[in-house]
């Protein structure tokens, strides 16, 4: 493989590519203004945004064919960072948050992905779905009443139309007929324009303005870290899923870094931190897209669109983005996840509702995340800790009793381990058989300690036997109970 | 199912075990003869105070099992050996099921942990603390026979073969129930027994002909006995008249009211009595 990808990756499939990469470009104008608007920055922003991770991550991504740009999880995240410090702030952020990815990348980190469970992921999209449904609730609050017709129009249409034609993404065709209705009738409702700056230009390299000291990285480091984390669990995410829908593997690894490199381009070009998107992804899929052109096709699409079209996009009706915007979290919502609820697992909810809850309380998917992984390892070790079982049998005399212990030890399943063993029996020898134990963590070694040193405290004698390496290995470290001279440092004072 | 015996080093140690072998042909249930132990609580070996080391916690602690393990493997050792000497008496008796418990806590303790597995109790009268006071009834047997769901036998000091039995009958519902137990375990088979009532001949307390019946299709040969006095005094002086070896009666049936005022009729019986009393529930 070369830095840019193999000759495969990119002219595997030139014709398909380049039809789905425009389809693609078409469907991201919208989102990327509504996704600017959500940040609170100019729509400019978040389409020179989609346009530079869009052409990097061609080149630098590790799964041809899927689509990045600005996202509403990254903006999401960006919101109080815009509005308490600026525009010069959002920049320098989307460059920190490249170098964190870049560095994830090269440690590997994607390998940590793992920890986050399916319940997590579904956790992360519902709130992903509902957090970008309420970031709509401001544009439907005392706005004209023309506003929700129309709404109510874009919706019909983006549903209603696949039904009969898919040649045009429905999305686009919503935009194109409510701003076409709403210069035709000069109707009182909001536009792009009034939103912000759209671009007129190329995008220019700039280095951010902000004075480069600690001070700064303390501003920037709380929104960094959870954009730099998001950014990869949602991108790393969606390379599973179109792992999944094209049947080929993916470099993890090298997307991580690869989403660094286009964070960090696209901040010196004056756009926001982005990431993989779900749907935008499907759909280049679905369309045919399967390399590295595809994704290519896009942005540089995408960028002579908004060039060549710019007065037409700022004359866009708010309402249209809206109903856009409504039907992405509707889309983005895992619908099937509220039936499950009552057929998987009591914990795989409580992990997944957790999770959600967390998101929409602190608006922070990141810590939703964190929640749900830690919950997620705190039911597993609870389940794994049922795997436990002590039997045990003693001679007529009641002289000597065998306990045998099956299953895992640890600190999750000490308490049930001490509790197994009866004191009160007045014991010769007691035996236990540790040959079909597991022993994992310094907690299962020391409950051992513990229940050695108290039979023996009675004066009854204990014989450990059949312990397996793993545990045996463990034990021969850190046990105290078998090293005679623990006892033989007693200085006296 | 098993019966219970509870052994220590007092005098009803071996009649206990005898008791227990004869249950235990009766009943045709294995023996668990039990010797509750309890150690002595862990001395200071050196004044400790002001004890500053590296790990020291951990080093005293260890200090204090290697003192305590020396002290109480003794202690064990003694104990198996009494066991051991019990439930060579007890097979000497002709049980062959036999099994020995040493329990590190009180006999209450022991009975609250196994009551499932439990069909009978066989306890000495007094126990090693009580043993030289011939008035006193020892505590643990109190505690017995108040907290216990099954019979409980409290052993008198030595063990006679059981021929001749008083059952004492008040009409109350443990009589009753001690009744139940004779005939369908056939404790009693092959035994006379007096079915002692105390009262007036044709009162409401006075035992029905199916009392007898049950009894006697269980292989008592039962007599009726009429006798009024005080309770406690006329079922002990009913025993040593027919020279009985065994009391049967109801535990502690009276109302909590009259038992504060003058006292339980069965603590009585058990206090007095010279031969063993069968106590269940």
């Amino acid at each position: 493989m070369t830095i840019v990808g193999t000759r495969a990756d990119w002219f595997g499939n030139i014709r398909a590519d380049v039809l789905a990469g425009t389809v693609v470009a078409l469907a991201l104008i919208p989102e990327a203004i509504a996704f600017s608007i959500i940040a609170g920055v100019d729509p400019k922003i978040g389409l020179y945004a989609s346009f530079s991770i869009a052409v990097v991550i061609a080149f630098a991504g590790g799964r041809p064919g899927m689509i990045s740009a600005a996202t509403g999880a990254m903006a999401l995240l960006m919101v109080d960072l815009v509005k308490d410090h600026g525009l010069q702030y959002l920049f320098a952020a989307t460059i920190l948050t490249g170098i964190i990815q870049v560095a994830f990348g090269f440690a590997g980190l994607s390998r940590l992905m793992r920890f986050v469970s399916n319940s997590v992921m579904t956790g992360f999209v519902n709130a992903l779905a509902i957090l970008i449904f309420m970031a709509q609730l401001p544009e439907l609050r005392g706005v004209p009443w023309v506003t929700y017709p129309m709404v109510l129009a874009g919706l019909a249409i983006i549903y209603i139309l696949p039904r009969f034609t898919k040649l045009l993404p429905s999305p686009l065709v919503c935009i194109v007929v409510l701003t076409a209705i709403s210069m035709a009738f000069d109707m009182n409702v909001r536009t792009v324009s009034d939103m912000g700056e759209l671009p007129t230009s190329l995008p220019t390299f700039l280095i951010p303005d902000i004075p480069w000291n600690l001070e700064t990285l303390g501003i920037l480091l709380p929104y960094v870290i959870p954009l730099a984390i998001v950014g990869l669990l949602e991108s790393l995410m969606t390379a599973t899923i179109i792992d999944d829908f094209t049947d080929t593997g993916s470099n993890k690894n090298r997307e991580s870094t690869g989403q660094g490199i286009a964070n960090i381009v696209t901040g010196f070009f004056g756009g926001m931190a982005g990431c993989a998107m779900i749907g935008q992804s499907v759909i280049n899929v679905k369309s045919g897209g399967r390399g590295r052109l595809s994704t290519l096709t896009a942005g540089v699409f995408l960028l002579i669109l908004i060039v060549v079209l710019g007065d037409l996009v700022g004359k866009m009706p708010m309402p249209a983005l809206v109903a856009v915007m409504i039907m992405v979290s509707i889309g983005t919502f895992s619908w099937r996840s509220i039936a499950n609820l009552r057929v998987y697992p009591k914990t795989s909810s409580v992990v997944m509702l957790a999770t959600v809850a967390v998101v929409v309380a602190t608006h922070n998917l990141a810590y939703g995340v964190l929640v749900g992984v830690l919950l997620s390892g705190i039911f597993f070790a609870w389940k794994i800790g049922q795997l436990f079982q002590v039997t045990s049998s003693i001679t007529d005399d009641g002289r000597i009793r065998t306990y045998v212990i099956s299953g895992q030890v640890f600190f999750a399943s000490t308490q049930s381990f001490v509790a197994a063993f009866d004191f009160q029996e007045g014991l010769e020898t007691v035996v236990i058989d540790l040959t079909r134990a597991h022993f994992w963590d310094i907690s299962a070694v020391s409950a051992l300690d513990k229940v050695v040193l108290k039979f023996r405290r009675d004066g009854t004698a204990v014989d450990i036997i059949g312990m397996n390496e793993a545990s045996s290995t463990m034990v021969d470290r850190l046990a105290v109970h078998d090293k005679a001279d623990a006892i033989e440092y007693v200085p006296g004072h | 199912m098993r019966i219970v015996a509870y052994i220590d080093r007092s005098e009803y140690a071996l009649s206990v075990c005898r008791h227990a072998a004869w249950a235990a042909t009766k009943l045709q249930l294995p023996v668990a003869l039990v010797h509750a132990i309890q150690h002595p609580a862990s001395e200071e070996g050196r004044d400790l105070s002001g004890y500053f080391a590296i790990d020291a916690p951990e080093t005293v602690l260890e200090d204090r099992v290697e003192h305590d393990e020396i002290r109480n493997r003794v202690i064990l050792e003694d104990g198996h050996r009494l066991l051991d000497s019990a439930a060579n008496t007890v097979r000497g008796e002709g049980v062959t099921d036999v099994s020995e418990r040493l329990f590190q806590g009180t006999i209450a303790d022991h009975l609250k942990q196994h009551q499932a597995e439990t069909a009978m109790v066989i306890v000495g009268k007094r126990g090693e603390a009580t043993a030289r006071d011939p008035n006193r009834l020892g505590s643990t047997v109190e505690g017995v026979v108040r907290s216990a769901h099954f019979p409980v036998m409290v052993a008198a000091a030595t063990f006679e073969p059981i021929e001749r039995v008083v059952i004492a009958w008040d009409g109350g519902r443990n009589v009753a129930e001690a009744v139940g137990f004779i005939s369908t375990s056939g404790l009693l088979s092959g035994i006379e027994a007096t079915l002692l009532h105390v009262g007036e001949r044709g009162d409401r307390s006075e035992p029905g002909a199916a009392v007898i019946h049950q009894l006697e299709a269980s292989g008592v040969s039962v007599a009726l006995d009429h006798r009024s006095g005080r309770v406690a005094e006329t079922i002990v002086q009913s025993a040593t008249d027919l020279s009985a070896q065994l009391i049967v009666m109801g535990a502690f049936s009276q109302s909590r009211i009259r038992h504060l005022v003058s006292g339980s009729t069965t603590r009585e019986v058990l206090r007095v009595a010279a031969c063993s009393v069968l106590v269940t529930h």
